[in-house]
C-alpha cells in the first residue's frame, strides 16, 4: 500500500511543519528586527524541550501551565540576553554578531549538560496519547494538538505583528532604523521585544517538539537549526516565507526520509534549500538584494 | 628610528619589517626548537603540574593552526562565511583512509595528494559562493557539512564496517632514515610515533603551510581577497576577476584544511563515526576569534590557546589548592571548560574584538609610543 505510506508521511509531516514554521518564524523575526542571525536558536528550542521534560514529564504539570511557564521564561531570557549581551553588538560586523550567538549556543549546551546530564530523556506524554486513522494513515491526537497550537500561535503572532503598536514599531525598525528612531521609537525596546517574541516562539516550538520527537536529547539543537533551511528557503526577511518554508522543508524531509531512510534527513532538508537557492538566491519571498557601489 | 618603524615602501613589503620583529621571530624560533627537548624530559614539577602533556597539546595545536589559518584566510580576509570546515577535515580523513589504510600509500605521498583533492573539491564547493552572499552562503555551506557527514558515514561503514578508521604509523623516508640519527626498530623501519617525533614532522609542515598562506595574503592575491571582503562589486570595477579570486580563496583554504585533516587522522591514529560533529567548526571559530580575527598570527595564537588552556585548566581544577576542593568543578569539568570557552567568545567579541593579537598590538603601541602613550 504505497499510497497509505505516503499519506502517513504527509500527515505527520504537516505537524512537523507546524513546529518548523513556529521556530523559523521566531528566527526570522529576530533577524528582521535586529539583523542578528541567531545561531543559538536551535539550542533555545533544546533548552525549552529539556524544561518541558522536567516540568511536564517529571513534575507532571498540566500542559497549558507548562507551556505558559516555559514560553514566558524563554521570553524573559530573550529580554535579559538583549540587555546584557546583544545590546553591545548592535551595528558590529555581521559575522562577529553571529559568533556571539555561537558563544551563547555553547554556553546553553554546557548548562544543559550540567543540569540534565548527557543521557537522553523519553518523549513527554502530557497530552492524550490515543490515535485515530484517516484513509489508512494512523494519526496520534498529539499531532492534531500540535498543529492546532502552532496554528493559533502563528495567527496570534500575525495579528500582533500587523495590528499592534509594538508590531508597527518592529516593522518600522526593520524597514529603516534611522527614520524609526527619529520618529521617537526606542530601538532597544523594539530589539528586546523581538528577542522576547523570537525566543517565545522557539520555546513553544520546544514544548511541542518534546511531545513529538521520540526522545529529548542533545541532538535537538540540530533539529532546531531546521529554522535555517526553512527561513532561507522562504527568504530570510519574509514572515510568510518562514511559514511556507517551514512547511515545505518538513514535508519534503519527512517524505524523503520515509522512503530513503532516516539518516538522509539533514541532507534532504538542506538539499531542498540548496536547490531553491540556486533557482532564487534570495529565497521564495525574500527581498531581492540591490547592490550599489 | 629606521629600526623600529616602517619608513619606506621596500621595507613595508618585506616579511619581517623591523628589527624588533626580527628579534621576536628569532626568539620564537628558538623557543620552538627548544620546546620538545624541554617537555619530553622526565622532569616532574611540583603539585602535579602537567609536563609531557604540553607536548601533546602543542602537536594538536600545530595541526589545528594550519586549519585555523586556512579558515581565517576564507573568513577573515575574504569574508566568505563558510562553515564547511569540518567537511574538509572529513575529506582529508577519507583521503587518508582510502589511500593510506586500504591501499597502503605512503604518508608523504598522501600529503600532496590531499592538498590537490582539497583544492579541487574546495573550488567545487565554492561554486555556489559565486551566487550566494553572506547569510545565504553560511546556510548553504551548513548544508554542505551535513552532506559530507553522510558521505563520510557511508564511506566508513562500507570500507571499515562499524569500527573506527585506523591509520598506520607513517615511516620516516628512507634517505632520512639512513642518516644514522634514528635507531630503527626490530624490522629496520623508523616509524613516526610518540609526541617527540611527531613534533618534528608537524612543526615544519605547519611553518611551511602558514608561511605559504601568509604570503598569499601579503601579495596581490591577498589584496584582491580583501577588496572582495569590502565590496565585491567595487572590487570587480577595479579589475579584479571576482569569480576566479573567490574560487581561488576557497581552493587554497580547503586544500590546507584537507591536509590538516590528514595530519590529524595520522596523529590520532583512529577516526570514528562521531569524530566530526558540527561543534568542530565552532572550535575553529573559537580559535580564530580568540586569537584575533583577520590575522594569521591570531589564528596560530588561537590554536595554541585552544589546546593549552584546557591542559592548564585541567590541572588548575584538579590540583590547585582550594580549587580542588570545590565539588561542583570536579563533577562538571568538561562542561565548565566548554562554557568557559563560550563565555570567552562573547567577552572577546563584545569588549576586545581584536582578540589576543589585538591585546598584543595595543601593548606594543603603548610601549612603542612611550613616554607619549595614553
Amino acid at each position: 500500500m504505497p499510497l497509505d505510506k505516503f499519506l502517513q508521511l504527509l500527515l505527520s509531516g504537516i505537524s512537523l511543519g507546524a513546529i518548523y514554521a513556529l521556530v523559523a518564524l521566531g528566527f526570522v523575526l529576530v533577524f528582521k528586527a535586529t539583523s542578528v542571525l541567531n545561531f543559538a536558536h536551535g539550542s533555545f528550542l533544546m533548552l525549552a524541550a529539556y524544561l518541558t521534560s522536567t516540568l511536564l514529564g517529571s513534575l507532571g504539570l498540566p500542559f497549558a501551565v507548562g507551556l505558559l511557564v516555559v514560553a514566558l521564561s524563554l521570553a524573559v531570557l530573550g529580554v535579559v540576553l538583549h540587555y546584557t549581551v546583544m545590546q553591545w553588538m548592535v551595528g558590529k560586523a555581521f559575522f562577529s554578531v553571529v559568533l556571539v550567538t555561537v558563544g551563547m549556543e555553547i554556553v546553553i549546551r554546557a548548562v544543559i549538560l550540567v543540569f540534565w546530564g548527557p543521557l537522553e530523556r523519553g518523549r513527554v506524554q502530557g497530552l492524550p496519547q490515543g490515535t485515530f486513522s484517516v484513509g489508512g494513515a494512523v494519526i496520534p491526537y498529539v499531532n492534531l494538538i500540535i498543529l492546532a497550537a502552532a496554528g493559533i500561535l502563528v495567527l496570534a503572532f500575525l495579528v500582533f505583528f500587523n495590528r499592534s503598536r509594538m508590531g508597527l514599531h518592529m516593522r518600522a525598525v526593520a524597514d529603516n532604523l534611522e527614520a524609526a528612531t527619529a520618529m521617537g521609537i526606542d530601538r532597544n525596546v523594539v530589539y528586546a521585544g523581538a528577542w522576547a517574541i523570537g525566543l517565545l516562539l522557539a520555546g513553544v516550538g520546544g514544548v511541542l517538539y518534546a511531545h513529538f520527537s521520540p526522545s529529548v536529547n542533545l541532538g535537538l539543537g540540530v533539529i532546531g537549526l531546521r529554522a535555517f533551511p526553512a527561513a532561507i528557503l522562504g527568504g530570510i526577511d519574509s514572515v510568510p516565507g518562514a511559514i511556507v518554508g517551514g512547511m515545505i522543508v518538513a514535508l519534503v524531509e519527512n517524505i524523503g526520509a520515509g522512503y530513503l531512510g532516516a539518516q538522509w534527513r539533514d541532507v534532504i532538508a538542506f538539499g531542498i534549500m540548496f536547490l531553491v537557492l540556486l533557482w532564487r538566491p534570495s529565497g521564495l519571498f525574500g527581498t531581492k538584494e540591490l547592490i550599489r557601489v | 628610528m629606521r629600526s623600529r618603524l616602517v619608513t619606506d615602501y621596500r621595507q613595508d613589503l618585506a616579511i619581517f619589517k623591523t628589527r624588533p620583529q626580527k628579534v621576536i621571530v628569532a626568539v620564537v624560533a628558538g623557543l620552538a626548537v627548544a620546546f620538545p627537548f624541554v617537555f619530553s624530559s622526565d622532569f616532574t614539577p611540583p603539585l602535579g603540574f602537567p609536563w609531557r602533556a604540553w607536548l601533546t597539546a602543542a602537536n594538536l595545536a600545530l595541526i589545528a593552526s594550519i586549519g585555523a589559518a586556512a579558515f581565517n584566510l576564507l573568513l577573515g580576509y575574504t569574508h566568505q562565511v563558510s562553515v564547511a570546515h569540518a567537511a574538509f577535515l572529513m575529506l582529508g580523513t577519507m583521503t587518508a583512509g582510502y589511500l593510506g589504510s586500504i591501499h597502503h600509500v605512503s604518508f608523504w605521498v598522501i600529503l600532496p595528494i590531499s592538498l590537490l583533492v582539497g583544492a579541487v573539491v574546495g573550488a567545487l564547493v565554492g561554486l555556489p559562493a559565486l551566487r550566494f552572499r553572506g547569510l545565504y552562503l553560511l546556510v548553504a555551506t551548513f548544508g554542505v557539512h551535513f552532506f559530507f557527514l553522510q558521505v563520510y558515514k557511508t564511506f566508513q561503514t562500507s570500507f571499515f564496517g562499524f569500527n573506527a578508521i585506523r591509520f598506520p604509523a607513517p615511516e620516516v623516508p628512507v634517505w632520512l632514515a639512513q642518516l644514522g640519527v634514528f635507531t630503527p626498530d626490530a624490522e629496520g623501519r623508523v616509524l613516526i610515533q610518540g609526541d617527540f617525533r611527531w613534533y618534528w614532522v608537524l612543526l615544519p609542515i605547519a611553518v611551511l603551510s602558514i608561511a605559504y598562506m601568509s604570503n598569499v595574503i601579503r601579495l596581490r592575491e591577498g589584496r584582491a581577497f580583501r577588496a572582495i571582503a569590502q565590496h565585491d562589486v567595487s572590487a570587480s570595477l577595479t579589475g579584479i576577476d571576482v569569480t576566479a579570486t573567490k574560487l581561488r580563496a576557497f581552493a587554497i583554504s580547503s586544500a590546507f584544511v584537507t591536509m590538516s585533516g590528514v595530519l590529524g587522522s595520522y596523529y590520532l591514529r583512529a577516526r570514528g563515526e562521531d569524530s566530526f560533529p558540527f561543534e568542530v567548526v565552532l572550535f575553529y571559530a573559537i580559535m580564530v576569534i580568540v586569537g584575533g580575527f583577520s590575522s594569521t598570527q591570531g589564528a596560530v595564537l588561537g590554536a595554541l590557546f585552544f589546546y593549552f588552556f584546557p591542559t592548564f585548566f585541567d590541572w588548575f581544577r584538579s590540583r590547585a589548592p582550594v580549587v580542588r576542593d570545590i565539588k561542583f568543578l570536579q563533577a562538571y569539568a568538561n562542561e565548565i571548560n566548554l562554557a568557559g570557552f563560550g563565555i570567552l567568545i562573547i567577552i572577546v567579541l563584545v569588549f576586545r574584538p581584536g582578540g589576543l593579537v589585538g591585546v598584543w598590538r595595543s601593548l606594543k603601541g603603548y610601549w612603542g609610543r612611550w613616554p607619549f602613550s595614553t
